[in-house]
């Protein structure tokens, strides 16, 4: 075949040209990290890695959710704690009013107490959270959850967020817990009864309300186990984001990241091949100068 | 038997030979780097003997080592390297200006449901209701950034075309010129020129070229059209098209002749920037301005099932849609949510301002196959939007490598065949020389004897 120098000079220039094109690739992948920069580079791995970022993006913002509802919850439990506490002592009260020995005046005093009881009874069924919303007020949080008179004006909705990938978590309880509506007695009221029955000096209603009393007291321990049972919950799914966005980040590196140390070797290894087809380029124009 | 004065002629018809050989090789040394240039020979005639010793004459015109079947492999790789630089240059460009937008869409619709779950949990905060109004802000952005991009790659690639027209055009009128030259001049450097200007037409229109038996050069593009004819050259003009958006057609016009080459052409760059234009792009706006019509329309649906903080529901959240085309573009977060996020629909109808049934549902469209007839989540298909101008980059990228690849090889067996060597230059150039320095001698030789001759007269 005849050879000219035309051919010989294009040969190398290709040489030198590729040998840079291919270092100028690698040294791009070492220096920023990155395998794939942009879809063209690997459309797979770009969408792969593109899906990544969808999930995490979701992900980091039910973080927030999953906060928000958990000191909610923390709210309400601690307010079911002071209402449980508060049942007990109406409990014990009425169980020392109800006794036979006591005087009218004795029993007039627990009556005041067991008053004293119900109000501080009312604030915390009324707790609110940092935001002023009304912990037990379901979906209407902006007034209290119970009126004047202890009943309650709340709803029954809780709120739910989307704490995993199609997983949704309740971020609240409402008073109707603790009403009649709610599966057993009305808490409130209970108490109501009971000072009634204590300010009537009437020992044997007095011990007819004890029964409501400890169903009261039981119905508010439900209602804190299920809050209970929402923070697990929550908690749970709060670590499982968490493991999904260490997850998620590998997926992420796996798909779009670049092994440092086949980036380094990469680079080296175009490095040498550019100087070697440089030296060959020199050679072959040497080549080729008339003699 | 020739006379002295006789063998006198056939030296000086030697020298003059031979010098036309250093002169061949001197024009082939002087064009060893000219584009296109075919190396030539002298054409050395040897006289018939009469009666006895004969001369030699060189011809009129050098010898071109052209090869016309090469040249039209040439024509026809450049036509398709044409084709597929531009396209791959074009596509690739498009891609590096929407790959961060796309990756901003795929976040802002991450963002955009992740903020309304996050109200979710608390829908009375203002913090958080001003925060799904800004990141329903974001997602309109990410649509109108990248619709605004594909636009503005369809404008440049009209304009590439209209610039290649013009340049094609222009060299057309140089083939025909160079008909014409070729017909009244026998210089092999014309149809070199000719060789060149046609390919690189074809680099810029693709189609095919023949000699035809008068020597005249034909460029056909397109289904048949004629360019070029002999002498006479048809022009190549962009005009808009209405019923293509406005972007322009590409018609060969000659006199009254209008022939509409957008949708034929078979190669070259003007192909490439079409392709590109009407190919990846439009697909790419299409499936956008479709996704951008789901993502409104089916938010809006969900969003006007659900009250704001006042109680009242039936708003939008986003600018409601009145066509698919252009929906990427229009897209905007309703002006009342906008400027009141109180309006943000979180609860239903019946439920009080800490209801956030509404937020869920809105939040479950987030995992619902809502875009692409029902196929694909909206993130998904943003992704595969995006993804799939980074894989029509990406085959065009690969076709630029193979069309190069191939212009390569044919001109490499040109260069073979026809381009100039200095080495052989060099050593022609000395037997030339050498062949030249004897005829001087045997004029010399010859004189000497006459002036013998002569002397002893």
């Amino acid at each position: 075949m005849r050879v000219t120098e035309s051919q010989i000079l294009d040969l190398a220039a290709r040489s030198v040209s590729d040998g840079l094109s291919r270092a100028s690739e690698t040294s791009k992948v070492a220096a920023s990290g990155l395998r794939v920069a942009l879809p063209s580079d690997d459309p797979v791995a770009w969408a792969d890695g593109m899906r990544a970022v969808v999930r995490e993006q979701q992900s980091s913002l039910r973080a927030s959710a999953i906060n928000t509802s958990r000191l909610r919850l923390d709210d309400s439990e601690t307010a079911l704690d002071t209402i449980g506490k508060i049942l007990s002592q109406v409990q014990g009260l009425g169980v020392q009013a109800g006794n036979e020995t006591q005087s009218a005046g004795d029993r007039a005093a627990v009556a005041q107490q067991i008053r004293d009881l119900q109000t501080q009874l009312l604030n915390s069924l009324n707790t609110r959270d940092a935001a002023g919303q009304y912990v037990l007020g379901g979906s209407l949080g902006a007034s209290p959850a119970f009126d004047a008179t202890g009943k309650f004006v709340g709803d029954a909705i809780d709120k739910t967020v989307q704490v995993g990938e199609g997983q949704s978590g309740a971020g609240s309880v409402s008073g109707s817990l603790l009403t009649a509506a709610g599966g057993g007695v009305d808490v409130y009221a209970t108490v109501d009864a009971m000072a009634l029955a204590v300010e009537q000096n009437d020992p044997a209603a007095v011990r007819a309300q004890l029964d409501n009393m400890v169903a009261a007291i039981a119905q508010v321990s439900n209602a804190r186990a299920t809050i209970g049972v929402r923070i697990r919950a929550l908690d749970d799914a709060d670590s499982a984001r968490q493991d999904l966005e260490t997850t998620l980040a590998s997926i992420k590196a796996q798909a779009l990241s670049a092994d440092p140390v086949k980036a380094a070797s990469d680079f080296t290894a175009a490095k040498n091949a550019l100087e070697a087809a440089q030296q060959v380029a020199q050679q072959i124009v040497s080549l080729t100068q008339p003699h | 038997m020739a006379g002295l004065l006789g063998l006198l002629d056939l030296g000086s018809g030697a020298i003059i030979a031979q010098n036309a050989g250093v002169a061949v090789a001197g024009r082939n040394t002087a064009n060893v780097n000219t584009e296109g240039y075919s190396r030539e020979s002298v054409n050395l005639l040897a006289q018939a003997a009469s009666p006895l010793v004969g001369g030699v004459l060189a011809g009129d015109t050098a010898l071109r080592s052209g090869d016309d079947l090469l040249s039209g492999r040439e024509r026809q790789a450049a036509g398709a390297f044409g084709q597929s630089s531009a396209l791959a240059t074009a596509s690739a460009q498009l891609v590096e200006l929407v790959t961060p937008q796309g990756e901003g869409l795929v976040s802002s619709i991450g963002r955009f449901f992740g903020s309304i779950n996050a109200l979710a949990a608390a829908p009375t905060d203002a913090a958080l209701r001003s925060q799904v109004v800004n990141s329903a802000e974001g997602l309109a952005s990410a649509y109108q950034a990248i619709a605004a991009s594909i636009a503005q790659a369809q404008a440049e690639a009209d304009k590439n075309i209209q610039a290649i027209a013009q340049q094609a055009s222009t060299l057309a009128q140089q083939l025909s010129h160079l008909n014409q030259a070729i017909a009244t001049s026998g210089d092999p450097v014309l149809q070199d020129q000719r060789d060149l200007a046609a390919r690189q037409l074809a680099q810029l229109t693709g189609g095919q070229a023949r000699i035809d038996p008068d020597g005249q050069m034909r460029f056909v593009v397109g289904a048949g059209q004629v360019l070029v004819d002999g002498f006479s050259a048809a022009s190549l003009q962009a005009v808009p098209d209405a019923a293509n958006g406005g972007h322009l057609q590409l018609n060969l016009v000659n006199g009254g002749y209008r022939a509409d080459l957008t949708s034929t052409l078979d190669g070259g760059q003007l192909a490439g920037q079409i392709a590109f234009r009407d190919g990846a792009a439009r697909s790419a706006a299409s499936a956008l301005d479709q996704l951008a019509y789901d993502t409104a329309s089916k938010i809006n649906a969900v969003h006007q099932a659900g009250v704001g903080l006042d109680g009242n529901g039936g708003r939008d959240l986003f600018l409601a849609p009145t066509a698919v085309a252009g929906a990427a573009a229009a897209m905007a977060v309703d002006p009342a949510v906008a400027g009141d996020p109180s309006l943000v629909a979180a609860g239903l109808p019946g439920g009080g301002s800490g209801d956030s049934r509404n937020a869920n549902a809105l939040v479950a469209l987030s995992s619902q196959l809502l875009a692409a007839s029902g196929t694909a989540t909206l993130s998904d298909q943003a992704i595969q939007i995006v993804g799939s101008l980074g894989s029509a980059a990406r085959t065009a990228t690969d076709q630029q490598s193979l069309d190069q690849a191939r212009v390569q090889v044919v001109k490499s067996q040109r260069d073979s065949s026809s381009g100039v060597s200095t080495e052989e230059e060099l050593a022609r150039l000395a037997q030339f020389q050498h062949a030249s320095e004897a005829a001087s001698k045997f004029v010399s030789v010859v004189n000497d004897l006459l002036g013998t001759l002569i002397n002893n007269l």
